[in-house]
């Protein structure tokens, strides 16, 4: 025991400038978190103002609108992660079929480019897109005598255009995940099942995605953690008080009380519930995904 | 076992090493902002013995200040300088021995970032503050109380130029002690008035508008009789941007007080208390006749969606010829538009009321930046001498328009100087004095600064409509005379409440200003009733806004 202690112990010690970082940019300022629990007035310093218990998350609790916040929020995530998770095993799975090398690289490729373009820019592009007037969406409805939609204008689309732009936006970084998870199948299996006589359907549906399946349960489990991130720069860059109703999100409402009006104490509430939720999320899919794929840190 | 230890030791160094440069890395980062926090001005002439003290004094040997500032995106410099060095701070060094050292600089999230040094407690000598953080420095004891070296250093003119509206001033003094110089300037400069493409009236042949009605004709007409004669239904007649009343073109504001109703300020009721103008029932019919227009399509009909730049489009293709907005609008955006088509004619138009009312031009106060000095600073005087320096330089007998504000050829220094200021007329004054300079062909009357434009305005009229913009600003056609006319009716509605947020506004201001936001736009989409509008002020008042009025009148009575 003590030798191999000894052995191990260089090994220990190559983790030591990680965990600093992380102490120094992950712990230590949680202890902003006393913000949450205060009058917060920036001049008095991190512990000088009036500590006034739970005021703040009573506050944020009784806000008219924090149910329909947490509503849009929760819809809006679930949607991303249902459609983005059913968008890149389908590509990742069609890829899968396609023989020209090339043909496969880079529609792989194509996919993934609008991962890095940022949403400011893609606000701007998008709102021309939809728009009912001049975008070219409008123009294709108006070619085949429907009558144009304002997208980003109307509470019974907006949150459906936010969900699938995202979607197109992110689904080639998950399907290069399944693209890799789809290698690692023993391709002794497909001869084999060549030789039982089955087709490309029964060979992907018998064998490819019971192959990914550890992946793709692990893939959504985890996601869970982010279900109350609904995605701030997209929504900030798209939404308008038009679609308060369907689009205000938990951060863009953080973002108006503690950027614009400066309730730093309000804010800090709320992000805080925002990441104790987040947490339990995180821990309860932590133990799904150890549960169904058998993944597991520790 | 040898290896091992090896193998150790090499590890222990690696980390070791890894530590010590992710420290360095953070040094490295905070060494330069931090250092000049702790090493302050190092010398302290003590001229408080002198009896008559020179408002110009030099300081020998020179001293060294620290601060912080917002440099707007815009701003410009000579080749080879910046803000540590340009003619305003040689002039601070030459003239009055004073060295800024600036810690940091921001140009767009100024407050956040101030707010962060003010938690840490790292603040600089001298630094803008806006009426929030003002008030919370002040409370927590963190700013000098200026009004002792005020009275004693405060040259004569900036005295006279500082005190000419007692509001501003007062808005910085709390219990009867000045905390803070505040950025005075003048209340005319809020001024929103209508424009329009006279060109386009001209094809159309319809007479300036008089009254409210006239404008929504107008705006029908811009939308449907293609004003711009290319045959082509594209043009609507009346510019809106998702911003609504805020943003300075493309605004509700103006037309809205053709209906004398004043979306955002404090304004006096009936019974003599301060009420808030966005809930009164004169806002009511405003969006009614906002509604109206954009079912007939008078409005873009994605107006929602569209924030400032994005109307810019809009308006630089020729599409807009009506928008309410700033009297600046000729500088920006409408000089923009007639690069593109210099022919096109932008004139102001007042605030044309409903007809048989009188309305009145909505103003707003004009103080949004004060200037503070850290507690326990040295030197604290430094603030006034720089003030008194900005006085003398651009609005004195001595001043001197060229060399410190704007440069012959049009380059602008005006927005170097750490400590600004503005008089409470200024623009009006320019436009006054050069109606008759330019009726009368003679400049010889005019002001440094005046002639500059004088001679922008000649060039415009020689046939250069790149020079357009200060015709629009200050000429004939400018906002200005509309403006003076409501100033010599007393037509003016200035926002009442120029205090402090109070805690109840601090606390509630973002949900109902979400709540207004959200109605205002939904009614003029026409997707619910005005009579949400009702529902709206019930809820408002239930939801913080009748103990923000109380506040607000609290605060009145005690001024």
């Amino acid at each position: 025991m003590n030798k191999k202690l000894v052995r191990q112990l260089p090994l220990h010690f190559m983790l030591l400038p990680g965990i600093i970082l992380i102490l120094i940019f992950s712990y230590i300022p949680m202890v902003g978190i006393v913000i949450a629990f205060q009058q917060f007035i920036p001049t008095n310093g991190l512990f000088g103002s009036e500590y006034i218990g739970w005021g703040n998350f009573e506050y944020a609790f009784q806000l008219p609108d924090l149910s329909i916040v947490l509503k849009n929020t929760l819809f809006i995530s679930i949607m991303k992660i249902i459609v983005g998770l059913i968008a890149a095993l389908v590509t990742a799975l069609l890829l899968n079929e396609v023989r020209l090398m090339w043909l496969k690289r880079s529609v792989q490729t194509i996919v993934y480019l609008p991962h890095f373009l940022s949403w400011v820019v893609l606000g701007g592009i998008l709102i021309d897109i939809l728009s009912p007037s001049s975008g070219i969406i409008a123009k294709v409805f108006t070619f085949i005598g429907l009558e144009p939609i304002f997208f980003l204008g109307k509470n019974d689309w907006f949150p459906y255009v936010i969900v699938i732009s995202d979607v197109w936006k992110e689904f080639g970084f998950n399907t290069i995940v399944y693209l890799a998870a789809i290698t690692s199948v023993n391709p002794a299996l497909y001869e084999a099942a060549k030789i039982d006589g089955a087709n490309r359907w029964k060979q992907t549906w018998h064998i490819t995605l019971p192959g990914m399946r550890p992946i793709i349960v692990l893939l959504a489990t985890l996601s869970l953690g982010n279900v109350l991130n609904a995605g701030f720069d997209q929504i900030f860059n798209l939404y308008s008080p038009a679609v308060y109703k369907s689009g205000d999100i938990i951060d863009t409402m953080v973002y108006r009380i503690g950027l614009i009006d400066f309730q730093y104490g309000l804010a800090t509430a709320i992000g805080l519930f925002k990441s104790i939720v987040s947490f339990i999320l995180i821990s309860t899919s932590y133990w799904l995904a150890y549960r169904f794929a058998n993944y597991r840190i520790f | 076992m040898k290896t091992t230890s090896t193998k150790w030791m090499l590890c222990l160094a690696l980390s070791a090493s890894l530590v010590l440069a992710s420290a360095c890395g953070k040094n490295n980062n905070e060494v330069s902002p931090g250092t000049p926090a702790t090493s302050e001005a190092t010398s302290t002439p003590d001229d408080s013995a002198a009896e008559s003290i020179d408002p110009f004094a030099k300081y020998d040997p020179p001293i060294e200040v620290t601060a912080v500032r917002d440099l707007p995106a815009s701003i410009l410099f000579r080749e080879g300088e910046n803000i540590d060095n340009n003619v305003w701070s040689r002039e601070y060094e030459e003239k009055l021995g004073i060295k800024i050292k600036y810690l940091w600089t921001s140009n767009s999230d100024y407050s956040q970032r101030l707010n962060v040094s003010i938690t840490s407690g790292d603040l600089p000598d001298i630094f803008p503050v806006d009426a929030v953080q003002l008030k919370q420095l002040v409370d927590a004891g963190q700013v000098e109380d200026l009004t002792e070296v005020f009275e004693k250093y405060v040259s004569p003119e900036a005295r006279d130029l500082i005190l000419k509206d007692p509001n501003q001033m007062k808005s910085a003094t709390f219990d009867g002690k000045l905390m803070a110089l505040p950025r005075v300037g003048s209340p005319y400069d809020s001024s929103q008035v209508l424009w329009i493409r006279a060109d386009w009236l001209r094809n159309l042949n319809i007479p300036e508008p008089k009254t409210l009605e006239d404008v929504v004709a107008i705006a029908a007409a811009f939308t449907t009789q293609d004003p711009d004669q290319n045959s082509k239904d594209d043009t609507y007649g009346f510019a809106l941007t998702k911003d609504l009343h805020k943003g300075g073109f493309a605004n509700i504001q103006g037309f809205l007080n053709g209906f004398n109703a004043y979306v955002g300020a404090w304004i006096q009721g009936s019974d003599g208390k301060l009420t808030f103008g966005s809930v009164q029932p004169e806002i009511k019919n405003g969006l009614a006749k906002l509604q109206e227009m954009y079912k007939a399509g008078y409005i873009d009909e994605e107006f929602a969606v569209k924030d400032g730049s994005k109307v810019m489009e809009d308006l630089v293709s020729g599409k807009i010829g009506l928008s309410y907005g700033a009297w600046w609008n000729p500088a920006w955006p409408l000089q923009t538009v007639k690069d593109q088509d210099p022919t096109a004619e932008w004139k102001a138009y007042g605030i044309p009321a409903l007809s048989g009312t009188t309305n009145k031009l909505q103003l707003s106060f004009p103080v949004a930046q004060y200037y503070v000095v850290k507690k326990g600073a040295k030197n604290t005087e430094a603030i006034i001498k720089l003030l008194n320096i900005l006085v003398e330089n651009g609005y004195s007998k001595n001043a001197n328009i060229e060399k410190y504000f704007i440069a012959e050829d049009g380059f602008l220094y005006n927005n170097y100087p750490l400590v600004f200021v503005s008089p409470a007329d200024g623009n009006v004054n320019i436009h006054l004095n050069m109606k008759p300079a330019l009726e009368n062909k003679d400049d010889s009357k005019l002001t440094g600064e005046e002639k500059g434009y004088y001679e922008k305005i000649m060039a415009y009229r020689a046939g250069d409509p790149k020079s357009w913009t200060n015709e629009g600003m200050y000429g004939l056609d400018s906002a200005w005379p509309f403006v003076k006319e409501k100033i010599d009716a007393d037509l003016i509605q200035h926002d009442q409440f120029f205090g402090a947020p109070t805690p109840t506004m601090s606390q509630k201001n973002a949900n109902l200003d979400k709540m207004l936001m959200e109605t205002f736009t939904k009614i003029i989409m026409g997707e619910v009733s005005v009579d949400e509008f009702d529902k709206f002020v019930s809820n408002w008042n239930k939801l913080g806004g009748s103990d923000i009025t109380n506040e607000v009148n609290e605060w009145a009575a005690a001024q």
